[in-house]
């Protein structure tokens, strides 16, 4: 992408390896106890590293678990490196990679079976594995990296195969450790007022007390804008000692950990207007409401679709990027010039030609008065359309989808209504009563789901205020998300300590040997490794672990009736995800139970009704049909659908 | 940051311009602690603070600075939004920074009414930069961060129009602030003369 801010410099697999010890209170950079390779060439990078690896005192977050988690470096020329970290809190080290490929799932496996061989071989061991990984080849998109070590007399082997994402494509909650993150952990309203402050550019911070999750939700968050790229100051996790950064004056993401934030002592004044999402609290607060500034249709396709459980393919990232296609998708109608070479974007052209509701928006976002990241989208586009090519990424292919392009223009202030007459479904209808298929639903559910006392509804923006009945009306969807065995996904090699050794770490390579065939569940499965169970023992202990592998994870749809099985037999942390679903928000956002059945309203999925079509649909349809978009009724996690055809998105490198 | 408060008033500024025009130099120059780390490189963003003495209001300077800004051909105004004012800086010796310097301006017009604008070159002509100073009602310095020449009279200049617009409309937003007042800094860096120009208006 050429709006993205990967760097283009990058000739080793990774940059630096460094492990820290804990920094002494007071202290801004935490002691280095090793790097690799020892001549790396700028030292002022590696304190960077000691600055961000330990942003805070890590050990009075998190006592017993591990902590995967993310930083990234913006060099001067606004290019990212992305430090990928794993802080141990039983030896209170953390050992990090800084790198420019944003590969966190590959980063993340070797971070973790690399600390398995600190605790169980030598320093020279240690030095050996990562030479030998500095030297890997680089695998093209969608290859796979492919990593072994090994040494019989020194007690460790490391075997691991990691597909490289490709960044034209959404991630998947199954595979994309942050997408999966931020979904379990942002309340769906709250995702739609981020998500609208995402648009107009604003200074948005988010707090939490777990370093994982918080970079976690930064990485979701800065996706969101896909196929746009925030342009902005973006810091996933502020240290300590730069804390003062949140007073900048320009648009930001940027997220500090709780302890960071409470030791601050700022002026709150002096941080100027804010959005701060508190991820433990499950809070927004905001000064702007942005989310009545967005158009009614994407707002409500917006709440409608996040209400409702996602599958764990791409469908959830489908929901902002249909989000960003009804805002933007029709930019090409933009483009004024009679040859390629005089090609321009006429600002007044492309709102002359959008539907009314949207046109108020879209003027304060284009332009000089508007957002940067839109500016940059629009003149890379233009350049691409200049040069004579055509632009073929998922934000295309949705909107050739979603049937935007070549759409007469005169249509386009009426078609709404034509839309939602044919469709059958006026909005207004679905507020107020709802089929006897869906009550009956809804019943069903209620009957099975018991723990109805919800913890009050902490957001407190508010737009939320005035829609607050049709929430209650959305009950029964949010009961049915209770029944996903989220738990399914999480964890299942988080390493436990083995008295069998070598043995188990054999055993586990041999119980994969087709990392490619079960490609698609194995990098959630690691990437779980954040909600580890404490009880799991120790992850440093000198050999990996994993008796046996775990079935595939049930998809939702495929478990019959609610909550009868949850669960599979997935290993020790069983226990320990049941009581974190259950303490899950999404049983928070609507009280179960409270709502009345004949108030029900869910434009909301029918898990059982057949596969719905993709949205091939005339251009404005507003909020598109409230089924889950993509994905069919009876497909699982372990399936992907289809990919669609794909073409090369030209200057993609 | 500081939990009582020690200043009258906290003041946010915006430092513009092309990559080698000595923002960082000017900005050294001005800032209280010259011994602070640049963070420039580390996380794109990095601010100095000097605390100003204005017709006896304590009033504490934020200038702020952020990595790439020249990838951009359109700077939104998304991104003086927070700000008391804006610095444009070019160089005396660099005249496509001056350029930069005129576009650049043209979006903050649309947006502000309070500019400070630096540059520095010698390719432009003093009396033309200070007339396009003029002609946008902006204040204009020829600055040298090397020689300190003129840094400090432009940042007083800068926080002087920005304390102005704020007793005159106390009750105001900060965006109103910025709207009242017009600063333009123009630093021009040569190789071995740096020249900062504001423009004050």
């Amino acid at each position: 992408m050429t709006y993205g801010r990967y760097r283009c410099d990058v000739a080793t697999l990774y940059d630096v390896f460094c492990e820290l010890g804990a920094p002494k209170p007071g202290e801004k950079h935490a002691p280095l106890r090793f790097q690799y390779p020892d001549d790396f060439h700028d030292p002022g990078i590696v304190k960077s590293i000691q600055q961000f690896a330990f942003p805070c005192q890590l050990r009075d977050v998190e006592v017993d678990a591990v902590q995967l988690f993310s930083f990234v470096l913006t060099d001067s020329n606004s290019k990212f490196s992305f430090g990928f970290c794993r802080y141990t809190p039983r030896t209170d080290t953390c050992i990090c990679f800084l790198s420019g490929f944003f590969w966190p799932n590959v980063f993340f496996k070797a971070l973790n079976d690399i600390s398995l061989v600190m605790g169980a071989a030598q320093q020279e061991d240690v030095e050996s594995v990562l030479t030998k990984f500095y030297h890997t080849d680089i695998p093209n998109i969608d290859e796979y990296l492919r990593f072994a070590d090994h040494n019989q007399k020194h007690n460790y082997r490391i075997v691991f195969a990691e597909k490289i994402p490709d960044p034209t494509r959404l991630p998947t909650l199954s595979s994309d450790k942050y997408f999966l993150e931020f979904y379990n952990a942002i309340d769906p309203r709250q995702m739609l007022a981020i998500f609208a402050s995402l648009l107009k550019e604003r200074r948005i911070l988010f707090t939490g007390r777990k370093v994982g999750t918080l970079s976690s939700c930064l990485h979701a968050v800065s996706m969101l804008l896909y196929p746009m790229c925030w342009q902005s100051v973006f810091i996933t996790i502020l240290p300590e000692s730069l804390v003062d950064m949140v007073m900048a004056p320009m648009p930001y993401l940027i997220g500090v950990p709780k302890v960071v934030l409470e030791n601050a002592k700022m002026n709150v004044r002096d941080i100027g207007e804010v959005v701060i999402v508190d991820i433990d609290e499950k809070t927004l607060t905001s000064p702007f409401d942005d989310v009545a500034a967005m158009p009614s249709e994407v707002v409500n396709y917006l709440k409608t679709q996040l209400r409702s459980q996602s599958a764990m393919d791409d469908s959830f990232a489908k929901n902002f990027l249909r989000a960003m296609v009804m805002l933007f998708g029709d930019y090409a109608s933009g483009f004024v010039g009679e040859t390629r070479d005089t090609l321009v974007f006429s600002k007044e052209r492309f709102i002359f030609q959008q539907r009314q509701s949207y046109q108020a928006y879209l003027d304060s976002l284009l332009g000089a008065d508007g957002v940067q990241y839109l500016e940059r989208f629009i003149h890379d586009r233009l350049e691409l359309n200049k040069e004579g090519h055509v632009p073929g990424d998922q934000f295309e292919i949705e909107i050739e989808q979603m049937d935007l392009k070549n759409r007469p223009v005169k249509e386009n202030a009426s078609d709404m209504i034509g839309a939602l007459k044919t469709s059958g479904i006026t909005i207004a209808n679905r507020l107020q009563r709802l089929t006897p298929r869906e009550i009956r639903k809804a019943a069903i559910k209620k009957k099975t789901q018991n723990d109805s006392e919800q913890p009050p509804m902490s957001f407190d923006n508010l737009q939320w205020d005035a829609s607050k009945g049709d929430e209650y009306e959305e009950t029964p969807i949010e009961v049915a998300r209770d029944n996903v065995p989220v738990a399914n996904l999480i964890d299942f090699d988080e390493p436990t300590t083995s008295s069998s050794g070598l043995s188990s770490v054999d055993e586990q390579y041999l119980l994969r040997p087709a990392e490619l065939g079960a490609s698609t569940t194995i990098p959630s499965r690691r990437m779980e490794n954040v909600f580890a169970d404490p009880f799991a023992t120790s992850p440093d202990g000198p050999a990996p672990p994993l008796p046996s592998r775990p079935p595939p994870p049930l998809h939702p749809r495929m478990i019959p009736g609610p909550s009868t099985q949850p669960f599979p037999s997935s290993g020790s942390s069983a226990p320990h995800l049941l009581h974190f679903q259950q303490g899950h928000q999404w049983a928070q956002i609507n009280p179960v139970g409270t709502g009345l059945p004949t108030a029900l309203n869910p434009p909301a999925p029918d898990w059982y009704a057949p596969p719905p079509l993709p949205p091939r649909r005339p251009a404005s349809v507003g909020p598109l049909p409230a089924q889950p978009a993509t994905t069919s009724a009876s497909s699982s996690s372990v399936t992907r659908p289809p990919p669609p055809p794909r073409h090369r998105w030209e200057t993609f490198e | 940051m500081a939990g009582t408060r020690d200043y009258d008033h906290l003041f946010k500024l915006l430092i513009i311009g092309d990559s080698g025009v000595g923002k960082s130099s000017l900005l050294l120059r001005f800032a209280d602690n010259t011994f602070s780390e640049n963070y420039i490189t580390t996380i794109g963003v990095d601010f100095k603070i000097r605390t100003m003495d204005i017709n006896g209001q304590r009033v504490k300077l934020q200038i702020w600075d952020t990595a790439g800004q020249e990838r951009f051909r359109t700077i939104t105004s998304t991104y003086y939004r927070g700000t008391h004012g804006v610095v444009v800086v070019y160089d005396v010796t660099n005249g496509e920074s001056f350029g930069n310097v005129k576009r650049w301006l043209q979006e903050i017009e649309n947006n502000f009414g309070n500019k400070c604008e630096e540059s520095d070159r010698r390719v432009v002509l003093e009396s033309d930069a200070r007339n396009y100073a003029q002609s946008m009602n902006i204040a204009f310095f020829e600055t040298s961060a090397k020689e300190d020449k003129n840094v400090e009279p432009m940042f007083t200049c800068i926080t002087s129009l920005v304390l102005t617009a704020k007793l005159a409309n106390p009750s105001a937003a900060t965006k109103d602030q910025h709207r009242s007042g017009g600063v333009s800094l123009k630093d021009t860096s040569g190789n071995s003369n740096q020249k900062k120009k504001c423009k004050c208006g």
